[in-house]
């Protein structure tokens, strides 16, 4: 057979506008809330009863183990990290099958694949936003001190957002294919956990582990959310700078990576 | 292209990811040495879809207005041919060139959530279908009108029935401006009325000048809507000509495949000799002609010839003849009893003729079927075309009414005789 030429397929007549991508986003991002809540009993509640029971867990554990919470009541120094960290979790978690579950619309429509990891991140930022207002609650009991370091959180929220979202493409994109990485998930997830300063403090990890430790994108983001809320102090800048440089090698890997996989998912759903 | 709006040249689609060749050699490499039955996965070579092509070499152009009918047997590439077009899926090789909004009419419910109520869900289909949301918020009345759900429009959708469902998608999807519409089977559900109701919008859609993609199964559908068409099989473009002759080749094709398989069967039982009395063949004839005839034409004078041999004498046998159409229609049913024809008696070999005056059958594809039956009892001896591949009847041409108004398939199946007056 002779050897075929690259196939091309251009149309004149789509312009598919932002406003339509939008649409899609909110639409997809609406479904995905409504749905998992409308059933259940406790509704929006679940989205802070994962963070609350690794609390429970934790401020356990500590009374077995010797975690250092840096002066804080360790029930909020914890709680502080497990909501961004919940946030991230999820949106990583939701966005790796995110392309499968969409499958019928996905061999339906021509609109950019991002819609769908991207969606689902959204879905966990909206769980983010319910379990904020525990936390908020949370540190007024404790009466921690608001302080204008808190202009700082929509950055971290949006690192951790692109964070998911990078990591989320990948593993959706080599996921769709071979569903490894989706099974692997909520596992690889769980380590990660341990590997991030969630339930002890960076300053506890030894000296000469730093410099690998750090290499988590993860630390600079978590170790910022606890200097912004409950240290009334910008996030360490050297992890934070290696977490927002991460976060965008990652990006600057995966996007590609999954736009040009997106192309060939119609055909493997 | 000036109005061309779909341009399709050597498109050949395989599906799947295009590795590159040091990536399959490692996967299968993989395979073998991870596999626990070693024995087994080395001798299994690459598997047999690898290097199937969905579409192969298709080329054709559509211009603006034009309806376009797809027709072809299970797998010959229909659907794909619609994916590629919308672009979910991207062409392997071949160039697809296309001017105008697309809208593809397929799997009109895919995205909804069962939970969430039919208005919800209706705004969610108008986001997977492109609708920006300013303008899902002005539609949404004219949709709850559409859709005629009523009460149901704030139900959960799990509690809808299917014809609930499409008539949900289906009104969400008549929202939608676009250029071309490529329409994939979705009218299989819904009540009859409902099928009327998108047909109708379809057919509006065409008139008003928007260019229609059909793929359907359904030929009185696919004759109904569009004027040219395409004969897709294993791949390839059989024909592409206007709608009455594609449909003409389809249903050849698929008659020639089954009366293959039929021959042997009639082969066996020709050896049987318990029954009494059976159809050795049926000829066509047309007009006074003494030459079977292949195709008649519309309006002309036909004769069907009943070849029998009976091995005992039968007494009061009746003939009958049914006309049946491509999807499955009896037409009519004429029989030598009901037409005041009674035989007293058959025995040994004859043939029985049955004329049509000026048969009124419009130029299609139909199929006929013939019995030898008990004229009491309607209790048949024998029958062809029932057990076995029906009889094909093609007929071409177009009946001329007057001098330069000719019928076609356009105006139906059957011609009636009319007689008009004005006061």
């Amino acid at each position: 057979m002779k050897a075929l030429s690259k196939g091309s397929y251009i149309n004149h007549g789509r312009d598919y506008r932002w406003l339509q991508f939008a649409t899609l986003l909110w639409a997809l991002t609406y479904r995905n809330v409504v749905s998992r809540y409308r059933k259940s009993i406790l509704g929006p509640a679940w989205a802070i009863i994962h963070p609350l029971f690794y609390m429970v867990i934790f401020t356990f554990l500590r009374g077995v183990t010797n975690f250092s919470d840096e002066g804080i009541p360790y029930p909020i120094f914890t709680f502080a990290a497990l909501v961004p960290w919940t946030f991230f979790a999820n949106g990583v978690m939701q966005s790796a099958p995110s392309v499968l579950l969409n499958a019928n619309v996905i061999k339906k429509i021509a609109a950019p694949r991002e819609v769908f990891p991207l969606s689902a991140v959204l879905t966990s930022l909206f769980d983010f936003a319910i379990a904020g207002v525990v936390l908020a609650g949370l540190m007024i009991w404790y009466h921690i001190p608001v302080s204008s370091a808190l202009i700082w959180l929509p950055v971290l929220m949006l690192v951790t957002l692109a964070l998911a979202f990078a990591i989320g493409m990948f593993l959706a994109s080599f996921g769709t294919y071979k569903r490894d990485l989706v099974m692997a998930a909520p596992f690889l997830i769980q380590f990660w956990l341990f590997a991030s300063p969630i339930m002890y403090p960076l300053s506890q990890v030894p000296e000469k582990w730093h410099l690998l430790y750090v290499m988590n994108p993860v630390v600079g983001l978590i170790e910022g959310y606890r200097n912004v809320l409950l240290k009334a102090s910008a996030p360490p800048m050297k992890p934070f700078l290696w977490s927002v440089v991460m976060t965008l090698v990652i990006l600057a890997l995966a996007w590609p990576f999954f736009r040009w996989m997106s192309q060939y998912f119609a055909d493997v759903v | 292209m000036d109005d061309v709006v779909i341009k399709v040249d050597s498109l050949w689609k395989r599906y799947g990811l295009p590795l590159p060749g040091f990536v399959r050699k490692g996967q299968r490499w993989l395979q073998r040495n991870l596999s626990s039955d070693h024995r087994q996965s080395t001798t299994r070579s690459e598997p047999a879809g690898d290097n199937h092509f969905a579409l192969k070499d298709v080329s054709f152009e559509v211009k603006r207005g034009e309806t376009l009918g797809i027709i072809g047997c299970n797998g010959a590439g229909k659907s794909t041919l619609l994916k590629i077009l919308a672009g979910v899926t991207p062409p392997t090789s071949g160039k697809v060139e296309i001017l105008g909004r697309v809208f593809p009419m397929i799997e009109l419910n895919a995205g909804i959530h069962p939970e969430l109520t039919g208005r919800e869900n209706a705004r969610l289909l108008g986001a997977i279908m492109g609708l920006p949301r300013d303008e899902i918020e002005a539609k949404v009345s004219e949709i709850e009108e559409f859709c005629e759900l009523q009460g149901w429009f704030d139900k959960p959708v799990r509690m809808y029935s299917s014809g609930m469902l499409a008539r949900l998608g289906f009104g969400v999807a008549v929202e939608v401006e676009s250029d071309i519409l490529l329409v994939d089977e979705v009218l299989a559900v819904g009540d009859i009325s409902f099928q009327r109701k998108c047909l109708r919008r379809i057919h509006k859609y065409a008139a008003n000048g928007g260019t229609v993609l059909l793929v359907s199964h359904w030929m009185d559908m696919v004759r109904s809507v569009c004027k040219e068409g395409i004969y897709l099989d294993k791949g390839g473009i059989v024909t592409h000509a206007d709608i009455q002759s594609v449909i003409i080749d389809y249903v050849n094709a698929i008659h020639s495949a089954e009366k293959m398989l039929g021959t042997t069967q009639r082969a066996t039982d020709e050896g049987a000799e318990d029954t009494e009395i059976r159809i050795k063949k049926v000829e066509v004839f047309a007009g006074d002609s003494e030459q079977p005839a292949d195709e008649v034409s519309c309006g002309e004078d036909v004769t069907f010839r009943i070849h029998y041999r009976a091995s005992r004498r039968i007494e009061n046998p009746s003939f009958a003849v049914s006309f049946w159409t491509a999807d499955g229609i009896r037409l009519s049913t004429v029989n030598s009893y009901f037409a005041g024809f009674s035989i007293d008696a058959v025995d040994g070999v004859g043939y029985c003729d049955c004329r049509l005056p000026r048969l009124p059958l419009l130029p299609g594809v139909y199929f006929i079927r013939v019995g030898i039956y008990d004229a009491l009892t309607t209790w048949y001896y024998y029958r062809i075309g029932w057990e076995d591949p029906p009889i094909e009847l093609v007929v071409r041409g177009s009946m001329l009414l007057s001098e330069n108004v000719a019928l076609t398939p356009d105006h139906g199946i059957v011609h009636l005789e009319s007689g008009w007056s004005l006061s």
